[in-house]
């Protein structure tokens, strides 16, 4: 009696496995061609998408990354960790880059901001990214793109919704949406945020991921996965905690139990 | 009808479990006093066969368009539906989940449970109740009864999300519910069904022409054969026994009418027929190990069974055609 569960599974199991071979196939020839290009070049590209052009970049750069960061920190493995969320910060943030000829400096920059972060916030607090630290508009000084750009966005209409500049009514409902996603992304650790964030915001592939984070590309896979299946079980019980809340709010009842059914009494089974 | 195993316990139980759970929620409507072999005869759920004509695999009995045809179903029984979700093959959206459960908890708020798919496995069952701060349904299928947290709605075995709750009753005469089953059935014998034709799937007279001829292939899978053996066979015992009820009914009125009595009489014991040969298929096939249907030797004996049973139903619908031609005729 489980014909249906049978099929599905099979077809489950396809759906959870996606799997880019695109950018395996990348020619030596394109390699080649990047290594001979000027900085400058390449910056050009990366921000315009090009994550190969991104790649030869941070391959140019990483150990003089790893240098300032050293420096800074005075220990290999925070120095390690900053240069990671460097380069994740770096990742998501090349589109940005207005000045093509400063990508170094960019980068010394951002390996600083890391550094600075993780010297104030070491010992307990290191894996702690709160949002509510953020202050200023435009500032890229904290490492959570989403987590910046919804409380910007939530504080925003907060604004818009006191100053009745528009309808307030839909302005809150807006900063819920927006709380509420907020909320929603709470429950990935730093790492996966930035994974599900390049790969399905920006689209970038795993094995792109893979090559800036320094891992392997099962373990882009392995963090996608469960980042989605976090984020769909939490984006279920918060839309069933809204709902019940709003029963509550309008006075339906809270519990209803029906006498039991005539068949399928368990002994008759 | 000497060799028949009794599944059904004396037509108190079936392995429809859609027919069941309709006949459950009928227990707390206008229509509790239908009979377990009247409601699997005017939903026509016991004149159904659905057969995948490759293998035979045990999601033949599920392969239909759901919502409509249990809306057809409770329709004919006088009741208006409404529902969420279907045979999607997807998992529900958090809102498509929110919409089903606001469904089940006003049905649930009026005193009727709902009729759902894979609660605890993929069959049809009912939930029953309900408990918001537990955040949890109170749920039956015909393996289990108990708990189930409100975002596992249509996330169980298989992703897909069904509910559908009876909404309005309107008082329809039993002649007219007997009209409407009939032609459900007949169509159901002589036509394929929704998006049918293009799918691998069989019903009604040709679903047992793809039975056989599967079995003649050799291809069968062992467990879906069986399954869909005792499924059949226990939807045929109802379809006899319903029939014996309507000749037994029409001929109590004092304008009984002779033709539609006759016919009645004349389906019953075709369908009777169908059973018999059923039966003897289901104890060659035991579910759910399911013998040896690859074997020539069983296939053989398999494809006498069902053709037997295939001859058997052919004439019955024509009976059934008779006793609708009747009814027409009356209603005219």
């Amino acid at each position: 009696m489980r014909g249906k569960a049978d099929e599905a599974a099979g077809m489950n199991e396809y759906a959870d496995s996606y799997i880019d071979l695109s950018v395996e196939s990348k020619s030596m020839a394109t390699e080649n061609r990047l290594e001979s290009m000027s900085e400058e070049q390449l910056t050009a590209m990366a921000t315009e998408g090009n994550n190969q052009a991104f790649g030869e970049l941070v391959r140019r750069n990483r150990a003089n990354m790893y240098k300032w960061a050293r420096s800074l920190t005075q220990d290999h493995h925070v120095a390690e960790d900053v240069v990671q969320e460097a380069l994740v910060q770096a990742f998501l943030q090349v589109g940005r880059l207005a000045d093509q000829n400063r990508f170094a400096a960019w980068l010394a920059r951002i390996v600083r901001n890391q550094a600075y972060m993780k010297l104030r916030r070491g010992g307990l607090y290191a894996k702690e990214q709160p949002f509510t630290g953020i202050t200023s508009a435009g500032t890229i000084s904290h490492g959570q793109d989403i987590d910046r750009v919804l409380f910007q966005l939530s504080r925003r209409y907060e604004e818009d919704a006191s100053r009745h500049t528009s309808d307030p009514a839909a302005n809150l409902l807006r900063k819920e949406l927006v709380d509420g996603i907020r909320q929603l992304f709470s429950c990935l650790s730093p790492r996966e945020k930035d994974i599900f964030e390049a790969h399905f915001f920006r689209q970038v592939s795993p094995h792109e991921i893979a090559i800036v984070l320094d891992t392997s590309v099962a373990n882009v896979y392995n963090s996608i996965s469960r980042a989605r299946g976090k984020l769909q079980r939490e984006r279920l019980r918060l839309q069933i905690s809204l709902y019940v809340k709003q029963r509550r709010d309008t006075g339906k009842p809270k519990a209803k139990l029906l006498a039991p059914p005539i068949l399928y009494n368990p002994k008759e089974c | 009808m000497g060799n028949r195993p009794d599944y059904t316990s004396n037509y108190t139980h079936t392995n429809l479990t859609d027919t069941g759970s309709i006949y459950s929620i009928l227990q707390y409507t206008e229509r509790k006093n239908l009979s377990l072999v009247e409601v699997a005869g005017y939903t026509a759920n016991a004149f159904r066969i659905i057969i995948d004509r490759e293998r035979v695999n045990v999601a033949g009995y599920s392969a239909f368009e759901w919502p409509l045809h249990h809306q057809e179903q409770f329709a004919n029984l006088g009741f208006q539906t409404r529902y969420a979700g279907g045979p999607t093959e997807i998992p529900p959206t958090p809102e498509e989940l929110e919409q089903a459960l606001e469904l089940v908890q006003w049905s649930l708020d009026r005193g009727i449970p709902v009729l759902a798919w894979d609660l605890f496995v993929p069959e049809f069952g009912v939930i029953y109740g309900y408990d918001d701060d537990s955040r949890m349904l109170r749920c039956r299928d015909i393996t289990q009864d108990g708990e189930l947290p409100y975002e596992k709605l249509g996330r169980g075995q298989v992703h897909e999300l069904y509910v559908m709750a009876v909404t309005a009753f309107t008082p329809v005469a039993k002649t007219e519910m007997l009209r409407g089953a009939l032609q459900l059935a007949v169509i159901h014998a002589r036509t394929q069904g929704y998006k049918r034709e293009d799918s691998q799937y069989r019903n009604g007279l040709e679903g047992y022409d793809a039975w056989i001829e599967a079995l003649g292939r050799g291809e069968v899978d062992v467990y879906g054969n069986a399954l869909h053996g005792l499924y059949v066979y226990d939807q045929r015992l109802f379809a006899a026994q319903f029939l014996k009820h309507i000749a037994e009914e029409q001929q109590s009125l004092p304008d009984a009418n002779e033709r539609l009595v006759t016919a009645a009489k004349q389906a019953a014991i075709h369908y009777d027929k169908v059973a018999d040969a059923l039966a003897e298929y289901c104890l060659l096939f035991p579910f759910p190990k399911g013998g040896d249907p690859n074997a020539s030797d069983q296939a053989e004996t398999g494809i006498r069974y069902l053709s037997e049973a295939r001859a058997a139903e052919a004439q019955g619908v024509t009976y059934l055609e008779e006793m609708l031609a009747v009814l027409e005729e009356q209603l005219v």
